[in-house]
């Protein structure tokens, strides 16, 4: 039977999911990640394989396609050891670019209170100090004309002395080389002569864009994490070879798709856990037919939020990773740290929740791992959200009575009088009301309206929440994936195999559209040659074209979408119509503008070639409505009644397409709880997902 | 502890807490997304905030803190001049940059929105931000020529711009027809619409909570925001403070102007008191009072407040005292068009650094301590053709990635940004060069710019531009202070970073047309041309296809004596080009071998180079009292309580005993009620002793405008402080007083 395997890797749980082709039926493994990750990898795939009563070696053997999300390049960034030794060769007088960091490097994407700590801001560590910086003399202006020369002699002093340091990983990053990149290939010449075996990343291979500081830093990070991530691909590519498996590994990328190990591009490795997330998402979008969709993923450190628009996700256009910007391409989630982990205290008559997290280590109270400061999830279980004896399937027991104690001692008695229960209460009630905050910010700073839209919620914590931050939000409806606990995996295994090509043009709209038409079909010719080396190929490739627009002397770029097939008018027109209807969904009227032109200051590409698996395009027939039967009831306290109240409690793995539930209900899962509450009921899809709307009484927004 | 008795329970005011700091990040996202201007997106110089109907402010958005601190003097003088005719009505907005009424400089306009719920004035919001100009001479609003605010662009005193909703576009009109640039119309537009955003979000929380919540939470939060800031007073020895920073240069001519600020610490409360400051001048380098409290209150959220909500909690700890017509209190008509990058942010720095030295002599406190950062900024545009004929203005904007201020425990961050700014940006080499006919030849970290210390100040930087692709020559204006006095002073012996210069090189052939004749110059040692000084404010200066513009900017300060340094981190700064051969040897004392190919600090030498400093300091410096008996600060009230403090590791005062002797050797010094200076061995010596590009570019020969005076300990020469005085005036001084009322350790009194 043909499988289709995805493997997340994640920072504490490796997740597998399994999809029998054939039949559509999915399955999920969790493994605890390992250091050295392929051994989590493998032990997880072990238990899906048990779950099918079949060995790893003949689940492999039966694999067709075969996804990967590795967490290896974020591990090295974020604990700086691992990467390689980095050199970097730029344009003479200008080597201290990467360390300046336009000046952003000591904030970038630091939160507002981060920043108000002026005292306290730092830049990151250096991948490439000063020493290992090289400068050679050449120049090339704005429109990729040669002002200087490369002087190749002297490019190969530059080489030896980074060579001589200890280099093994070059960047190269050339002022102006994204519009002519000669001197970029000449360097490379150079240090391939000099140093055969060494990694070397091309600023205008990385990221094709004007700004030398993003590109050098992308550039950097690539070449930074690069030879450790193809050591561990090819390593781990040989290992699933000789344990049956005989299709090529497929890696996925932060952009949202997946490519062979030859064809990915390491710096689009990091941070890919929460893109398969929203891959996942984007599927859920088009089978529940919900355009768009709010993802929000809650962890136990953070809150992750994403939106699908039309049933799209977007690109960021730049991402931070520890202070350094990043351009490849990767889908836009905001990272917040909020989860359950956060620790509630009071704070001079205050209520406060977070900045700090009790993480995983030790984790909240009422895990029994020495935590005292009380969390959400404590406050979650005072409530009786959570099943103390059932919580992961039974194998950690919550206790109650520590979770009481730190309530007790660090929010009740300063705050609340005493009262345990009022004081969870308020915890839950001001984290709901900060998240919503969050994803409302997150929403309107994109130009959307939450009312327009439906939210997912998925994680440890999103479904025992969800109700409660989008209750100020006036979305219209919850759905939280019943198979949520290995989405991310799910994600990987049915995206599709993007190639991503993009240009910095700056010319004004209609200068030259014969210019910008060839442009467009060289980007799209280099994707589809860069799918052909994969053997993806034929009709079957969609190509959207992009670009990013502004008007003149105006800062921010807008981005805008043409389908590759609307035929009508010249490309200028198009692009033209297409960015006004976007700048004032954004901007509104407020925003207009009399006389200015707009700006094309970047084009691009995406050349999809869809995974042909078939899963879930559709959903089945609507199935029968019938009503679940809970498997107990409980009191639960309701912030929103203000008081404990009789509540039906069900088994989630137990409910069933067409089955329907009134609030206020609890539904167990694996490891969280979904939460009804009263004015509102939930009922199950065919995917399944639990969908949970206001009553036709209740009024919840 | 003090607790209010009619608190608004947690819950509620957790939530319209959070909800009201998210309304005023909402407004800026709303306002910059309609504006689109670089200045508002790119360098983020813009506020958004929410008062009480009297003014007092609750909360600010992420931006300039200076512009936030402006809204509640602008609502002030609304309903002060307003409230009768034209009144004030239920949806009004009015605009207003008036310097004199509480706008830092012209080109920051702000427009405030009264919020009525049901009639009844709940609240006010308001937006503030740097419009891309406001017409007169120069475009973009520094007006160098100016000898009044006639001369100076556009000033709007209080206007009605909203009425009951509708927007007056017969004023929208009146405003536009002053300004050259029309895209300000966005700037406009776009406070509006933050404004109107944040209106309908209060009311929302009206609504939903009732108007009486939403004013206790407004109250409260301001009113737990007071209570910290004083119980952290409270964990500070009493005491004073005398700073002194210099504005140098008037618009006009290179003049030396002081602003002195002496802070007074009792109990919770504090006075910046200016007295003693300089007259007003009749160029554009002044502030008015707006600008002055603004500064100050940045200074004290910044060094104070770090954990606090930025609110008017703190303005209430914080008195204000200030003699009219001053440098930081300009009247009417006097010019302040440059106030932002002159006056205000020296204060801003001066401040940070008296509050830094109050900081220091509280070990709790020891580690929010900073040294001044890049103590002035600069405005400097280059107008001309481009190579399709269009008028173009060119900022030049590098300038912001300047030097942090050392630490206690750290380096100050290199090019990490200038303190104003809470979020610093700079553009890319490309993205200027895209948008505008210029070259650069090259962006570095200047060498040897941060202030010597044992944590040594941020670099910061320099440029070097020629034109490129222009028709024909531009013309640069540039706009800025700095250039003979080192700003950026350090403390506890640190000693300042580099000042600003702007050089200009004259008929130089690297470049003709679009190709290299020469190789391009990397560096400003490899630049051939004829080498002129420019003059700070000097306004179009013609700027020839063959002249290559350089300028670099301040670095930030240094903390503790150089000699005290790490060799090893003086030898990783000379490894990356932070720190030069010259400077180790001589501000640092270290001693270079070279093993092979590697130098490597030779730790026995360098021991004996530093004894032999040492010792060098000791046979030039004099007695203070006999050298300099008149700047001797006179003894300070003691307060009769008992107590002992150590300022940072460099003296300890003991009230008991009185005394104050030095932490490294334990030599007596003096009385505790007398500055510790005052027993020191002291000398004064050129600016450029702590390091190339101190001024000396701008002063003829034997001229000392300004001068560093060391003060040794005399017993084993360390360097204990480093002030920058006019010779023979007074410097900074520092006295405690009396017993922190909640310290702890040592400094509580029993």
């Amino acid at each position: 039977m043909p499988y289709a395997v995805g493997v997340d890797v994640g920072g504490t749980f490796t997740d597998v999911c399994v999809v029998d082709v054939s039949s559509g039926r999915e399955l999920v493994a969790k493994a605890p990640t390992t250091p050295d990750l392929a051994g989590g990898l493998f032990q997880g795939i072990g238990l899906a394989a048990a779950q099918l009563d079949q060995s790893t070696e003949s689940l492999l053997a039966q694999t067709v396609r075969f996804c990967h999300g590795t967490t290896q390049t974020t591990n090295v960034m974020f604990t700086w050891s691992g990467g390689s030794v980095v050199g970097l060769l730029t344009t003479r007088g200008f080597a201290d670019e990467i360390l300046v960091m336009r000046a952003r490097g000591r904030v970038a994407g630091l939160s507002l209170s981060q920043r108000r700590h002026l005292r306290a801001t730092d830049k990151p560590p250096q991948i490439v100090p000063r020493d290992r910086i090289g400068e050679v003399a050449e120049r090339v202006d704005r429109l990729g004309r040669v002002v200087e020369d490369l002087d190749p002699g002297q490019v190969r002093q530059a080489v030896e002395a980074l060579l001589a340091r200890g280099v093994e990983a070059f960047a190269v990053s050339l002022l102006w080389s994204h519009r002519n990149p000669v001197h970029e290939l000449a360097v490379r010449d150079v240090i391939r002569e000099l140093a055969p075996d060494a990694h070397v990343s091309l600023s205008h291979e990385i990221a094709l864009i004007t700004g030398e500081y993003e590109r050098a830093s992308t550039t950097v990070v690539n070449a930074y994490v690069g030879p450790a991530l193809e050591r561990y691909l090819r390593g781990l590519e040989r290992e699933l070879a000789s344990a049956g498996l005989s299709v090529p590994m497929l890696v996925f990328q932060a952009g949202g798709g997946v490519n062979d190990v030859r064809s990915t591009l390491p710096v689009s490795t990091i941070e890919s856990g929460p893109a398969a997330g929203m891959v996942a998402v984007q599927k859920l979008s088009t089978t529940a037919g919900r355009p768009n969709i709010i993802a929000t993923d809650v962890g136990g450190t953070t809150f992750k939020v994403g939106l699908v628009i039309n049933g799209r996700w977007s690109v960021a256009a730049e991402t931070i990773i520890n202070q350094y910007p990043l351009l490849s391409p990767m889908i836009d989630v905001v990272s917040i740290g909020a989860g359950g982990g956060s620790i509630a205290w009071a704070d001079d008559g205050r209520l406060r929740i977070g900045p700090m997290s009790a993480g995983a280590a030790p984790g909240p109270a009422c895990y029994g791992w020495g935590g005292t400061r009380p969390t959400v999830t404590d406050a979650d279980l005072l409530l009786g959200y959570l099943t103390a004896e059932r919580f992961l399937d039974g194998r950690l027991q919550l206790r109650a009575d520590l979770a009481a104690e730190a309530m007790q001692t660090h929010v009740a008695d300063p705050l609340f009088g005493g009262d345990v229960t009022a004081a969870a209460a308020g915890v839950r009630q001001v984290v709901d009301s900060q998240m919503s905050d969050l994803v409302r910010k997150v929403t309107v700073e994109r130009g959307y309206d939450p009312r327009d839209f439906a939210l997912a919620a998925y994680g440890g914590a999103g479904p025992v929440h969800a109700a409660g931050y989008a209750r100020g939000l006036g979305v219209r409806e919850i759905i939280v994936p019943l198979s949520a606990t290995a989405y991310s995996a799910f994600g990987a295994v049915i995206s599709d195999t993007i190639q991503c090509g993009q240009r910095s043009l700056s010319m004004g709209l209609g200068a030259d559209d014969e210019a910008l038409e060839q442009a467009y079909k060289e980007l799209e010719a280099s994707a589809r040659a860069r799918l052909h080396t994969q053997r993806l190929d034929g009709p079957s490739v969609q190509v959207t074209r992009w670009a990013d627009m502004r008007y003149e002397r105006q800062l921010h770029a807008v981005r805008v979408l043409l389908s590759g097939t609307d035929p009508d008018g010249p490309l200028s027109s198009r692009l033209a119509a297409a960015f006004q209807t976007r700048y004032q969904l954004l901007y509104g009227e407020a925003a207009r503008l009399r006389h200015a032109t707009a700006i094309v200051l970047r084009i691009g590409v995406d050349a999809v070639a869809p995974n042909r698996l078939g899963l879930r395009e559709t959903l089945p027939a609507r199935p029968p409505v019938r009503r679940a039967e809970p498997v107990g009831r409980r009191e639960v306290y309701w912030p929103e009644a203000g008081a404990w109240q009789p509540t039906a409690i069900f088994h989630g793995p137990s409910l069933q397409p067409g089955d329907y539930l009134a609030g206020p209900s609890v539904i167990e899962q694996a490891g969280t709880s979904i939460v009804v509450p009263g004015d509102a009921h939930a009922r199950v899809d065919a995917a399944p997902n639990l969908i949970i709307s206001p009553s036709p009484s209740g009024d919840p927004a | 502890m003090t607790h209010q008795t009619n608190q608004i329970d947690p819950v509620r005011f957790e939530v319209v807490w959070h909800r009201l700091l998210d309304i005023t990040e909402e407004m800026g996202i709303k306002y910059m997304r309609t504006s689109g201007s670089p200045i508002l997106v790119g360098a983020y110089d813009a506020s958004t905030g929410i008062t009480l109907p009297d003014g007092q402010l609750v909360a600010m958005g992420p931006y300039i803190t200076t512009q936030a601190h402006v809204l509640g003097l602008i609502v002030s003088a609304v309903s002060s001049s307003r409230s009768t005719h034209p009144r004030i009505g239920v949806g009004d907005m009015f605009i207003c940059n008036d310097p004199y009424l509480g706008a830092t400089h012209q080109p920051d306009v702000a427009t405030v929105a009264p919020v009525h719920h049901q009639g009844e004035l709940r609240a006010w919001v308001g937006a503030s931000g740097h419009w891309l100009d406001i017409g007169g001479s120069e475009p973009g609003g520094f007006h160098m020529n100016a000898r009044s605010v006639f001369d100076e662009g556009l000033r709007l005193p209080p206007t009605r711009l909203v009425e009951g909703g509708q927007i007056r576009e017969d004023i929208v009109d009146l405003i536009m027809a002053q300004i050259r640039e029309p895209l300000a119309e966005l700037d406009l537009r776009g406070q509006l619409v933050a404004n109107q955003v944040g209106r309908d979000r209060l009311l929302a929380i009206a609504d939903e909570f009732g108007p009486d919540l939403l004013t206790g939470v407004m109250q409260q939060g301001i009113d737990q925001v007071e209570r910290r800031l004083r119980e952290r007073l409270h964990t500070l020895p009493d005491g004073v403070w005398r700073e002194v920073q210099y504005l140098d240069h008037d618009g006009h001519e290179r003049n030396i102007r002081k602003i002195v600020c002496t802070v007074v610490k009792q109990g919770g409360r504090l006075t910046l008191d200016f007295a003693g400051s300089d007259p007003q001048v009749d160029g554009f380098a002044n502030c008015a009072y707006g600008g002055l409290r603004a500064a100050a209150l940045s200074a004290v959220c910044i060094v104070l407040g770090y954990d606090l909500t930025w609110n008017d909690g703190m303005a209430r700890c914080v008195e204000i005292r200030a003699p009219r017509g001053s440098v930081v209190t300009a009247e009417h008509p006097t010019p302040v068009s440059m106030s932002t990058i002159s006056a205000i942010i020296v204060t801003l720095n001066l401040v940070v650094v008296a509050l830094s030295r109050m900081l220091l002599t509280s070990p709790r406190h020891h580690r929010e301590a900073m040294a001044s950062w890049c103590g002035t900024s600069l405005g400097v545009s280059m107008v001309g053709l481009n190579s399709n004929g269009t008028f173009t203005v060119a900022p030049e904007a590098s300038h912001f990635a300047a030097g942090c201020g050392a630490r206690s425990y750290a380096d100050g961050v290199d090019t990490g940004g200038i303190i104003i700014n809470t979020t610093a940006n700079i553009p890319s080499v490309e993205a200027t060069e895209d948008a505008y006919p210029v070259m650069y030849m090259f962006r570095r970290q200047l060498t040897d710019s941060g202030g010597p210390g044992r944590f040594r100040g941020g670099v910061s930087a320099e440029v070097a531009i020629v034109p490129y692709d222009s028709s024909g020559p531009l013309a640069t204006s540039f706009a800025g202070v700095g250039s003979v006095t080192p700003n950026a002073i350090g403390v506890a012996g640190g000693l300042p970073g580099a000042t600003v210069r702007y050089l200009r090189y004259l008929g130089t052939r690297h470049l003709l047309g679009n190709r290299a004749q020469a190789t391009l110059p990397g560096s400003q040692a490899g630049i051939r041309g004829q080498l002129t000084v420019g003059e700070l404010n000097s306004s179009k200066v013609r700027f020839d296809t063959d002249t290559i513009e350089y300028h670099n900017w301040q670095g930030g300060g240094g903390f503790g004596d150089p000699l005290d340094r790490d060799p090893q981190q003086v030898l990783a700064d000379l490894r990356a080009d932070l720190v030069s051969r010259p400077q180790a040897e001589h501000v640092y004392g270290v001693v270079l071998t070279t093993d092979g190919d590697v130098l490597t600090v030779d730790p026995e030498q360098t021991g004996r180079h530093r004894d032999e400093l040492r010792r060098q300091r000791l046979r030039r410096a004099r007695p203070y009292r006999e050298a300099h008996p008149l700047t001797v600060p006179a003894p300070a009230q003691r307060a009769g309580r008992t107590g002992r403090w150590r300022y940072w590791d460099i003296v300890e005062i003991d009230l008991a005993l009185d005394r104050v002797s030095c932490l490294q050797c334990g030599h007596v010094l003096g009385r505790s009620s007398v500055d510790f200076r005052a027993g020191c061995l002291a000398e004064e010596v050129a600016t450029w002793t702590a390091g190339p590009v101190r001024g000396e570019q701008y002063v003829r020969e034997q001229e000392r405008p300004v001068v560093l005076r060391l003060f040794y300990c005399p017993c084993c020469g360390r360097q204990l402080e480093a002030d920058l005085v006019i010779p023979g005036q007074p410097g900074p001084t520092f006295a405690v007083t009396g017993a922190a009322t909640d310290g702890e350790g040592t400094g509580r009194h029993g």
